[in-house]
């Protein structure tokens, strides 16, 4: 069952800005990813999700509420954790907590106890005092606090520290074994890769592809590189060879290509017959499938061709 | 609708701005008060009648006239700045900085949040007001004692020296100055006036309250028995004082009203009948002298003379005495000096006892002028205060209705401040110049607020429900507004 559904979403703000027929589902327990340069459109999305706006077209739900119509209704089972760190004016943590609590009807505060110890946060100073990452912590506790079934994260881990970051990642899996569903927004691979099932990658406001995570690690294409020994070998490779070549280097005598695992056996038969002097294993990593859509002057289908080669 | 954890979070961002204009503009309408000079303004505005700054002078003749000056300008412009920064910090900062999404996030209802924040508002100008204005009260209570009674002036500060007496308690028992020959004294020379002239004035003061008194039982009664006759208006079941002194034999009608006239006289009910009697054939006398005339003096004082001639007796008598005019015309008293009426009849032809009166009744009348000016009228008071509240409430509705409209903090305060800054520029300018385009009345919602109607006890109640209006449509349409828009959070 799907928890949160957007279907076919538009917002334009002109100029270009905005997004545009976006859609996802996101079923229950899962951990979806939202991977994208900053501007392309994530917080846009995720602002519709929580009904701060309202989409020119398209639905958006969650837990099959309208997201505009039932906003607070839906807010019962979000925890939100905003991409920017803007607090109320001339309050100290405990204060901004307290009212947090109020405002959810909260009085049982034991969670929210073991949410600052667990981040070793200092809630007793006033909020502008605080360090970007202290905010941070602060505001992961507040999302928290009432222990929500559906998380909504906007960048969650920019400003905290490599160690802090771990432990969010920590906590975050922990959640998801918990059965939560989990929406998470992001520039940083690493996290996204580290606990998200699927993930969308969207740039300029469209969502250019949705993979699997899993797809994507245990991915049977492989992709090397070789150089060969000298260019009458690089020939004769080029010539007599049955795999289609993309990345041709004459000046380096270096071809590039990609082959599944069942051809393997064939593609060393063929590499036998000329001189080597290297071969070596392109990895690929979501990393490299995100740079290809995060580089705004390549088209989206030299992306979703790139992802079918692998090759750079 | 109400949200409990976003009100103490109003009252938290907002508390230290509402103290400080609270605070400022409680002192200054007291200070306005307790500083009000009644004798000085009195004889500014007595000399300049008839030049430029009478019009300007007009209002400071009494207490409640001169805050005028508070109620216009500074009472004003101390309620936009709370209300402009405030409209500013509760809608649209928090939707510029972001911070309305932590709120936003939570099951708390985007009406609920407006509606709440709105109420933040109103309230808190309400209280505002109401603290500034009770303050205002207290101030002159204190200082007059002229709001829960009559005004304590000086002869009543020195008298109470003399009888041992409270100032409060003398104020409503003038009979005892009068039984004592050395508070008499006391009292005429705190005035400025010779025991002649004081003890005319004082009895004049003490009928006054009588009538007041009895009058104010009189209406009581007749509120009684015309509580049900819907022909009967207000105006016309109330019996004034003034009514009371056109036509005393009202008060022997009733039984109430002459016990509490002649224990304001500090007399029995039957020395207060006759008294009253006395007066009513003095006023028919009067009356007929009018018909009649006199031409026994070779000069005859009216009201058209009457100015002219004290002058000139003013001129001769500080001639006679080799003094200046100013000197003689702060004490009136030495008119009656013998070299003075002697140069005084002889310019102007009057004969002695009308000099003598004729000084008389400038003393009291003068003197009757400065209690005048320090009476506290409640209601008008309670109009004016209830006037200013309204109009800031308006103002507050057109700054919270540019906060609530844009999404930056900039220009939401840029036409949020700048409209009812302008109001208060052109309120300014309307009250100092004397010859203001008319047509700036029409630019300014402050015109709304007629203080010169209310001080007049004019017609100024429809201005005050356009105010009402106007706050009113622009709250709910900013509540609307809100709920609908998209916040770029």
């Amino acid at each position: 069952m799907s928890v949160i559904e957007v279907k076919h979403v538009t917002k334009d703000y002109g100029h270009g800005r905005g997004i545009f027929d976006v859609s996802f589902e996101i079923n229950e327990g899962e951990a979806f990813g939202f991977l994208g340069p900053n501007g392309a459109g994530k917080s846009t999305t995720i602002r519709h999700l929580m009904g701060f706006s309202k989409a020119d077209e398209g639905e958006l739900s969650i837990n099959g509420k309208d997201s505009w119509k039932s906003a607070a209704n839906i807010k019962q089972d979000v925890g939100y954790l905003p991409g920017e760190l803007a607090f109320p004016k001339g309050m100290t943590g405990d204060q901004f907590i307290e009212f947090m609590a109020n405002a959810r009807k909260i009085t049982d505060m034991t969670r929210t106890e073991q949410l600052k110890e667990l981040f070793k946060v200092d809630t007793s100073k006033e909020i502008k005092e605080m360090s970007l990452g202290t905010k941070r912590k602060l505001a992961v506790v507040t999302a928290f606090m009432h222990n929500p079934k559906i998380l909504i994260l906007d960048e969650p881990t920019s400003g905290l520290d490599p160690v802090m970051q771990e432990r969010f990642i920590q906590f975050i899996l922990k959640e998801k074994s918990e059965g939560k569903t989990i929406l998470l927004s992001s520039h940083i691979f690493t996290e996204v890769d580290a606990t998200c099932d699927r993930i969308a990658i969207i740039k300029n406001g469209v969502v250019v592809s949705t993979v699997e995570s899993n797809e994507l690690k245990q991915s049977t294409n492989k992709s090397f590189k070789i150089e060969f020994a000298s260019f009458e070998d690089y020939q004769k490779f080029i010539e007599n060879t049955e795999f289609t070549i993309p990345t041709k280097r004459p000046e380096q005598n270096q071809v590039k290509l990609s082959l599944t695992d069942q051809k393997m056996q064939e593609f060393f038969t063929e590499l036998s017959k000329v001189k080597v002097n290297f071969i070596s294993e392109i990895k690929f990593t979501l990393e490299d499938y995100f740079m290809d859509f995060y580089d705004r002057k390549k088209t989206v289908a030299a992306g979703e061709e790139n992802l079918r080669y692998g090759l750079h | 609708m109400f949200s409990k954890p976003i009100f103490k979070q109003s009252i938290k961002t907002n508390w230290k701005l509402w103290a400080i204009i609270t605070i400022i503009a409680s002192v200054i309408l007291s200070g306005f008060i307790i500083g009000y000079d009644a004798e000085g303004y009195a004889s500014i505005a007595a000399a300049a009648k008839g030049t430029a700054f009478s019009s300007l002078l007009s209002s400071m003749d009494s207490l409640l006239g001169n805050l005028e000056n508070f109620y216009k300008l500074i009472g004003l412009i101390l309620g936009i700045v709370y209300v402009v920064f405030t409209a500013n910090t509760l809608v649209v900062s928090e939707v510029d900085s972001g911070s309305m999404a932590y709120t936003l996030s939570t099951p708390i209802k985007r009406s609920s949040v407006i509606f709440t924040k709105s109420l933040y508002l109103i309230l808190s100008v309400i209280l505002m007001y109401v603290i500034v204005s009770l303050a205002g009260l207290g101030a002159s209570q204190l200082k007059y004692n002229n709001v829960t009674g009559y005004p304590i002036t000086e002869d009543i500060e020195k008298a109470s020296e003399t009888l041992d007496k409270s100032e409060g308690y003398l104020s409503e028992h003038l009979y005892l100055i009068k039984d004592n020959e050395q508070a008499m004294r006391d009292a005429a020379e705190a005035r400025d006036m010779d025991l002649d002239a004081y003890s005319i004035y004082l009895g004049e003061v003490i009928k006054d309250h009588s009538y007041e008194e009895a009058a104010k039982i009189i209406t009581d009664e007749r509120r009684d028995i015309y509580e049900d006759d819907d022909d009967m208006e207000d105006d016309d079941i109330e019996i004034t004082t003034e009514e009371l002194i056109k036509n005393p034999a009202m008060i022997l009608a009733s039984n109430d009203a002459l016990k509490a006239g002649a224990s304001v006289q500090g007399i029995s009910v039957n020395e207060y009948r006759q008294f009253l009697a006395d007066e009513i054939t003095a006023l028919k006398a009067e009356k007929n002298e009018e018909n009649k005339g006199k031409s026994q003096p070779t000069v005859m004082i009216t009201k058209a003379n009457r100015e002219l001639l004290l002058q000139a007796v003013i001129d001769s008598s500080a001639k006679a005495l080799n003094m200046n005019s100013a000197q003689v015309k702060d004490n009136l008293t030495l008119i009656k000096d013998p070299t003075a009426l002697e140069a005084s009849m002889k310019a102007t032809d009057l004969n002695k006892k009308q000099i003598i009166t004729m000084a008389n009744h400038a003393m009291v009348s003068s003197a009757r002028s400065v209690d005048a000016a320090l009476e506290f009228d409640t209601e008008t008071y309670f109009w004016l205060s209830l006037g200013l509240l309204i109009l800031i409430l308006a103002i507050s509705s057109v700054s919270f209705f540019a906060s609530t409209l844009f999404n930056r903090s900039g220009l939401a305060l840029a036409i949020g401040g700048g409209i009812p800054f302008a109001f208060f520029l052109l309120t300014m300018v309307q009250q100092l110049m004397d010859d203001a385009p008319v047509i700036l009345k029409y630019l300014t919602i402050t015109t709304l607020f007629d203080t010169d109607a209310i001080l007049a006890s004019g017609e100024f109640g429809w201005g005050l429900v356009a105010l009402g209006t106007i706050a009113f449509v622009l709250y709910a349409a900013s509540n609307v507004i809100f709920t609908k828009k998209d916040l770029p959070l």
